[in-house]
C-alpha cells in the first residue's frame, strides 16, 4: 500500500483523448506465469542459486529473487513459474526470461513457453476526499463497504472486469486487469463517479 | 385432562390458559407455563395420535431423523443458541437468523462451509439489519476463528442473499461499551458525552473507513477522562477490542481537529460549523507538500551550491536536528491560531500560546510528533493521568502529556524554536542535507555495484585508503560486471506487442549477470546443503516415505493417489478378513462402539482382531469363533468379502446387519441406534 501515487504528470504530457481525467494510474505490480516445460529438482535450485529460498514445509516452491528488474519468482517442481513484482509488462517478461535462463544455467532443459500476464495492479490519487458511504448506497450492486473488515470500498466493475479499492483519502487501487488498457479504462469509467461523490474541501487545508 | 396445578401463591383453581398457550395464575400473575403448543398427547377413536409432544426448542424431535436437511437445520439451531447466548441476542433475532440459514441452505450455501461460520454470518447479518450492538469480532471470538475467515463467509452470504445492510454506526456500540466499563451511576453521562464525541468525529470524517470500535474507543477514553474516571488505554482496548496503536491514532487524529481545542463546557454548548477533511486525506496532502518542498529546495540549493564553496564539516553538527524540525512544522494541524490564555496550568486545552506550560511540557512533548516513540508516550500519559485525577471533574482537564490532551501545545514550542534559528542557519542546514543525501545516494550506488559482483570497492576502503585515493584510481571497467539493457521510457507509452508472445528462445541475456545469481563456490554449496538438510530433516524423511509409496503404487499398477490421510491404513489388506475389517471400521468408525454393541471382531481371524485393538477378546472365543452361534458371525469366511455389498449376498450376510434378531442382550433399540448412528452421533461438528 505504500504505493507511490504521484501520477499527475504535467497536463501537457497526458493524452487527454485517452485519459480525459488527466490522471494516469501508475502500474505497481505485474504478475506473469511461464511454463519451463521440465521437471525440476527444487533442492538443486535452492542450493545452487544465490538468492533462493526453499522451505518445503511451508511452501512447495523455490522463491528466487533478482535485482534487475527487481522481481520475485516462485518456481515449482513441475517447471511452472510465477513472476511477481515487476512494474511494467516488459520488465516482467525480461525478469521471467532471466529466471528461466538461471534455471538453464543450473543444467535443467528449461524452455520458455506459455508466457502470460495474469494480473496488473495500478494505483493513483484523485486528490479529493470521497464520500464512501454515499457511493456505497448508490452503487450497492457493485460495491462492498465494510469498515469493520476493510477500510476501503471495494468496487467490482463488470466491464472491464477490474476490481477497484477506493479509499476515503482519494487513493485508488485497481487490480485484476490482464492488460494495462483495462486499468486505464476502469479508471476513466470510475472517475466521473468519484467526482460525483466528492467531498467538498473545507478551508482546513489552507492552514497547513 | 387438566393436571392439578398449584401456583406459588397457593391458588389452585383460577388459571387463565386461553390465548397464546401460556398458563397464567389469575391471582398473582405468575406465568406457570409458556409457549406450550400441546401439553398432552391425545388419543382419538381411530388409532392415530393427536399431536406430538414438542418441547420448546425441539432438539429431540427425531421422528424424521434420517432427513439430513432436518438434521442440519437442527444442528444450526443448536449452534445459533450457543452463539447467541453469550452475546445476549434476542429470541426473535435468532429466529430471523434461522430463516436466513434456511434460505442459505436452499442455495446450497452451507455445502463446503463450516456450519458455525454460516450460522454466525446469518446471525451477524440480522444484528446488522436490526442495529444491535454486536461486532463481527464478538462472533469470531466465540467461535474461536479468525475474524477475516468469518468476514469472508459473511460477505459471500450477503452477496448470495442480496442483502442491503446499513453501514455500521459507531454510536450504537457506545451504550454497550459504557456498560462494560462500569461507570456506575455516571454511565449515562459518560455515554452521552461519548456519543457527542462520536458525532463530532463523524462530522470531522474520522469514522469513514475506520472500525466503529476504534472510534468508540477513542470517544470513550476521552469521555471517561472528562468525567474524571481513571480508565487506562488497556481497559478500553480490552472492551472495544482494537489495537493500542489504532486507539492512539484515533486520539491523535481527533487531537488535530478544531473540536479538540474546545473546553468541555464549550464542547457541550458550541456546535462547530466547520468540517474537517478525512485525516488520511490530510496526511496524503502533507506528504505531497513535503515532497514538493524538498524537490524545490533541492533545485534551489543545487544552484547555490555551484556558487558557494563552503565548509561542510561545520554544518554537519547541526544537520541532525533539521529534518525533525521540518517535520514538526509540517505536522502542525489544520488549526487556527488561538489567542486564548490558559486558565489553568494543568489544562493544556488552552495552553497554546502560553509559554509557561509549554516549557514545562518540553521534555515530554519532544516525543509527540515522533511515531516511533508512541509507546513511551502512552506510558508517560498514564503516569501523568494519575497525578491529575484529583482535580475537578467537570472541567476538561487532561494532563500535560500528549495523547490525552484535546489540543497540542507543541505548536508553540516548534514555533519558538524555529524562530530561534536564523534564516542563514537554516539554509546551511538544508545545504548539508543535500550533500548528505547525494552522498548517501552514491553510497547506495557503490553497494549495488558491490552486490553485483564488483568486489574491489569495499576492500579498497577496508585497507584504510581515503576517498581521494580511491577517486584517483582508474575506474573498474563497466563491461566486467554490468550489462546494460535498453532503457525503457517511462510514462505513457504503447506496450510492445511482442511482450505478449507466449514463447521465447531466451537469447540476448547477459551471461555475466546471470552468473552472478549462481553460486560457483563448491564449499558454500556444501555448507548450504548441510544447513538445509538440517533444517528440513522432518520433511526429507516424510518426502522419502511418500516417494517410496508412490513407487510401490506404480509397481502395483494403482493410479497415483492425490492425498494421503493415513499412510498405514491405505496399505493393501493381506487377507480378505482384514479387508472386511477395514470396511467395517470405515462404516462404524469407532472401535469402542464395535465392542459396545457386540460387533466385536471375533468374527475374523485372530490376526485381524488383534490388529483392530479389541483387547478384551476371550481366547475361547477365538478358538470357537466359527462354532459359536452368534448372528454376527458370517457362516462362511467367503462371505466376508461381500459384506460391503449385502444386496446380493445371502441371508447370512443380512444377519450381519441385524444382530438384534439373534443376540439376546440387545433389543430393537440397539438396532435403531446402529442404523441411525451415522446420522446423528457424529453431527457435532460436521456439515451434512
Amino acid at each position: 500500500m505504500s504505493a507511490q501515487t504521484t501520477t499527475t504528470i504535467n497536463a501537457q504530457s497526458v493524452d487527454l483523448s485517452k485519459h480525459p481525467s488527466g490522471i494516469i494510474p501508475t502500474l505497481q505490480n505485474i504478475v506473469s506465469t511461464v511454463n519451463m516445460a521440465t521437471e525440476l529438482d527444487l533442492k538443486v535450485i535452492a542450493l545452487n542459486a544465490r538468492n533462493a529460498e526453499y522451505n518445503p514445509k511451508r511452501f512447495a516452491a523455490v522463491i528466487l529473487r533478482i535485482r534487475e528488474p527487481k522481481t520475485t519468482a516462485l518456481i515449482f517442481k513441475s517447471g511452472k513459474m510465477v513472476c511477481t513484482g515487476a512494474k511494467s509488462e516488459e520488465s516482467s517478461r525480461l525478469a521471467a526470461r532471466k529466471y528461466a535462463r538461471i534455471i538453464q544455467k543450473l543444467d535443467f532443459p528449461a524452455k520458455f513457453q506459455d508466457f502470460k500476464i495474469q494480473n496488473i495492479v495500478g494505483s493513483c490519487d484523485v486528490k479529493f476526499p470521497i464520500k464512501l458511504e454515499r457511493l456505497h448506497d448508490a452503487h450497492t450492486s457493485f460495491t462492498n463497504y465494510e469498515p469493520e473488515i476493510f477500510p476501503g470500498l471495494i468496487y467490482k466493475m463488470i466491464q472491464p472486469k477490474v476490481v477497484l479499492l477506493i479509499f476515503v483519502s482519494g487513493k485508488i487501487v485497481l487490480t485484476g486487469a490482464k492488460v494495462r488498457e483495462e486499468i486505464y479504462e476502469a479508471f476513466e469509467n470510475i472517475y466521473p463517479v468519484l467526482t460525483a461523490f466528492k467531498k467538498t474541501t473545507t478551508t482546513a487545508l489552507t492552514n497547513i | 385432562m387438566a393436571k392439578n396445578r398449584v401456583c406459588v401463591c397457593g391458588n389452585s383453581s383460577n388459571f387463565d390458559s386461553s390465548g397464546d398457550g401460556s398458563i397464567v395464575c389469575m391471582q398473582c400473575g405468575n406465568v406457570l407455563e409458556s409457549s406450550n403448543i400441546v401439553s398432552e398427547v391425545q388419543f382419538t377413536e381411530s388409532s392415530t395420535i393427536m399431536g406430538n409432544f414438542v418441547s420448546n426448542k425441539s432438539t429431540r424431535y427425531r421422528s424424521l431423523g434420517r432427513d439430513s436437511r432436518e438434521l442440519s437445520l437442527e444442528n444450526a439451531r443448536r449452534k445459533l443458541e450457543e452463539i447467541s447466548a453469550p452475546l445476549k441476542i434476542r429470541q426473535h433475532h435468532i429466529e430471523s437468523a434461522q430463516r436466513s440459514f434456511e434460505l442459505a441452505m436452499e442455495h446450497n450455501f452451507t455445502k463446503g462451509r463450516r456450519t458455525k461460520l454460516v450460522v454466525a454470518a446469518c446471525l451477524y447479518s440480522v444484528c446488522r439489519r436490526e442495529k444491535t450492538p454486536h461486532l463481527l469480532i464478538d462472533f469470531s471470538e466465540i467461535l474461536q476463528v479468525n475474524v477475516f475467515v468469518l468476514a469472508n463467509t459473511f460477505l459471500q452470504l450477503i452477496k448470495l442473499l442480496n442483502l442491503r445492510l446499513p453501514i455500521v454506526d459507531p454510536s450504537i456500540y457506545i451504550q454497550r461499551f459504557t456498560q462494560s466499563l462500569e461507570f456506575g451511576d455516571k454511565t449515562n453521562a459518560v455515554a452521552h458525552t461519548a456519543n457527542k464525541l462520536v458525532a463530532r468525529m463523524k462530522r470531522d470524517w474520522m469514522s469513514v473507513g475506520r472500525k466503529p470500535s476504534g472510534i468508540c474507543g477513542a470517544a470513550l477514553y476521552l469521555a471517561s477522562k472528562i468525567h474524571g474516571f481513571k480508565r487506562t488505554l488497556k481497559e478500553i482496548i480490552h472492551v472495544v477490542k482494537v489495537g493500542e496503536i489504532t486507539l492512539l491514532r484515533r486520539l491523535d487524529e481527533f487531537q488535530k481537529t478544531p473540536a479538540a481545542t474546545l473546553k468541555f463546557d464549550e464542547f457541550d454548548n458550541i456546535e462547530l460549523e466547520e468540517e474537517c477533511d478525512p485525516p488520511s486525506f490530510i496526511r496524503a496532502r502533507k506528504l505531497e507538500l513535503k515532497e514538493l518542498k524538498s524537490k524545490e529546495e533541492m533545485e534551489r540549493k543545487l544552484k547555490k551550491l555551484d556558487d558557494d564553496d563552503e565548509d561542510f564539516e561545520e554544518q554537519e553538527e547541526e544537520q541532525e536536528e533539521e529534518p525533525e524540525e521540518e517535520l514538526k512544522q509540517l505536522e502542525q494541524g489544520p488549526k487556527k491560531k488561538s489567542t486564548r490564555k490558559s486558565i489553568d496550568d494543568n489544562s493544556s486545552v488552552s495552553s497554546r500560546g502560553s509559554n509557561s506550560s509549554a516549557s514545562s511540557n518540553r521534555n515530554t512533548n519532544n516525543n509527540n510528533n515522533n511515531d516511533k516513540k508512541r509507546k513511551l508516550k502512552s506510558s508517560n500519559s498514564s503516569n501523568g493521568r494519575n497525578s491529575s485525577s484529583e482535580s475537578e471533574k467537570k472541567k476538561l482537564k487532561i494532563n500535560e502529556n500528549g495523547s490525552t490532551k484535546l489540543s497540542d501545545s507543541d505548536d508553540s514550542r516548534s514555533d519558538t524554536q524555529s524562530q530561534n534559528l536564523t534564516d542563514e542557519e537554516r539554509e546551511l542546514n538544508e545545504l548539508t542535507n543535500e550533500v548528505e543525501r547525494s552522498m548517501r545516494e552514491n553510497e547506495n550506488l557503490f553497494n549495488i555495484d558491490n552486490q553485483d559482483g564488483i568486489e574491489s570497492i569495499p576492500s579498497f576502503f577496508e585497507d584504510g585508503n581515503s576517498l581521494q585515493e580511491y577517486l584517483s584510481q582508474p575506474l573498474p571497467s563497466l563491461s566486467s560486471g554490468k550489462f546494460t539493457y535498453p532503457v525503457l521510457p517511462e510514462g505513457e507509452r504503447e506496450v510492445d506487442p511482442s511482450v505478449f508472445e507466449p514463447n521465447d528462445n531466451l537469447e540476448g541475456l547477459s551471461d555475466d549477470e546471470i552468473n552472478n545469481y549462481i553460486e560457483h563456490d563448491k564449499e558454500t554449496i556444501k555448507k548450504k546443503e548441510i544447513i538445509w538438510t538440517n533444517i528440513n530433516k522432518e520433511w526429507i524423511i516424510k518426502d522419502a516415505e511418500k516417494q517410496k509409496e508412490l513407487e510401490e503404487d506404480i509397481k502395483a499398477g494403482r493410479p497415483p493417489r492425490k492425498k494421503k490421510s493415513n499412510a498405514n491404513n491405505k496399505k493393501a489388506a493381506e487377507t480378505a478378513a482384514k479387508a472386511a475389517e477395514e470396511e467395517l471400521k470405515k462404516r462404524i468408525r469407532n472401535t469402542k462402539l464395535i465392542e459396545k454393541f457386540g460387533l466385536k471382531l471375533p468374527l475374523f481371524d485372530s490376526n485381524a482382531s488383534t490388529a483392530a485393538s479389541s483387547g478384551n477378546i476371550v481366547p475361547t472365543q477365538q478358538s470357537s469363533q466359527f462354532k459359536k452361534p452368534t448372528a454376527l458371525r458370517p457362516i462362511e469366511s467367503s462371505n466376508n468379502q461381500s459384506i460391503s455389498n449385502n444386496n446380493n449376498s445371502s441371508s447370512n450376510n443380512n444377519n450381519y446387519y441385524e444382530p438384534e434378531e439373534h443376540t439376546e442382550t440387545s433389543g430393537s433399540l440397539l438396532s435403531q441406534k446402529m442404523a441411525n448412528y451415522d446420522y446423528y452421533s457424529y453431527g457435532d461438528d460436521d456439515d451434512y
